[in-house]
């Protein structure tokens, strides 16, 4: 039988990080073709950069892998990023690849696992919390890319 | 499994966030809202009259719901009066949006609009129209933060 919930998740993961959306970009299409020097700019010093928004995203993929798996996971953390251009790419690779392996994960679900609740002190669906640290929350920070390129371009 | 408590998990979390963008935008004065991060980048106020501008296009214009009328929506080209202006049209607009997803049913939001996008065309499933604009609150809802935060003025949270 389809999972429907599994269904329409898994086509939110992909809308948000891959696009196309047509009227706003994607998190794959925010970073494309953005050099280690741009990525890690900031506008202010108290600013994220794009590259520690990015890692900010792959924290939270992994994030959310250890909550199905688990049960429970350790809150994401921010970090100061080297700045070189191999370290860029070789985030650009963990990014899609945490994506990947959270979607091998998330289809593995039946409906009924994600209406339950996995943690009871954060009393919320095991849903709920994908959507909410999945792509609600990419969506969130894509604009906060895509705001940043555009600052850059002025 | 209940259909229309399948829906409000699904989207629940979206009037939080609405919540979160209206109490960010409320205090502003005219000047805050005119704020934006460089010359040819939107306003606070031009990206929060953009999103409703958005839900109330695709959810009357497209989705063929009533109700638009109502809500007053500042042109592209004219500047953003005051907060409660902008306040009225995210509560207006959600208004629209909610009354919309207590109605529908699942075989509701795969219902099929058309749709002509760079030479392509589209049979647009009316649950993908309903994320799209919950993504697109949520993208401009994370400019609007970031750029508060740039000036030093309370962002709205995830």
């Amino acid at each position: 039988m389809e999972q429907s919930l599994v269904s329409a998740l898994t086509a939110h993961y992909d809308s948000s990080f891959e696009g196309p959306n047509g009227d706003y970009p994607a998190i794959v299409e925010t970073i494309a073709g953005l050099s280690a020097q741009q990525a890690a700019w900031k506008p202010s010093p108290e600013s994220n950069s794009i590259w520690q928004i990015v890692e900010h995203l792959v924290a939270s993929k992994e994030w959310q892998i250890e909550m199905i798996e688990k049960g429970h996971a350790t809150s994401p953390v921010w970090i100061q990023p080297p700045g070189d251009e191999e370290s860029w790419q070789a985030l650009i690779s963990r990014l899609k690849d945490a994506h990947a392996r959270l979607k091998t994960v998330v289809q593995k679900l039946r409906d009924e696992e994600l209406l339950s609740v996995p943690d009871p002190e954060l009393n919320r669906t095991l849903m709920e919390l994908l959507l909410s640290s999945g792509p609600a929350h990419e969506a969130h920070h894509g604009g906060q890319i895509d705001y940043l390129r555009g600052l850059q371009r002025t | 499994m209940e259909q229309n408590a399948t829906l409000a998990t699904f989207y629940e979390n979206w009037k939080l966030y609405q919540d979160h963008l209206k109490e960010a935008i409320a205090p502003l004065t005219p000047e805050q809202l005119a704020l934006r991060a460089a010359p040819g980048l939107r306003t606070v106020g031009e990206i929060a009259a953009h999103v409703f501008r958005a839900r109330v296009q695709w959810f009357t214009g497209f989705l063929g719901e009533q109700g638009g009328d109502a809500i007053q929506i500042p042109r592209r080209d004219e500047p953003v009066r005051d907060a409660a202006e902008l306040v009225r049209g995210l509560d207006r607009s959600w208004e629209l949006i909610a009354d919309a997803l207590a109605r529908w049913s699942s075989e509701d939001m795969q219902k099929t609009f058309p749709e002509e996008w760079r030479g392509k065309h589209y049979d647009l499933p009316r649950s993908w129209v309903v994320w799209h604009i919950l993504e697109h609150d949520l993208l401009h809802g994370g400019e609007i933060s970031l750029l508060l935060g740039m000036h030093g003025l309370t962002a709205p949270e995830m």
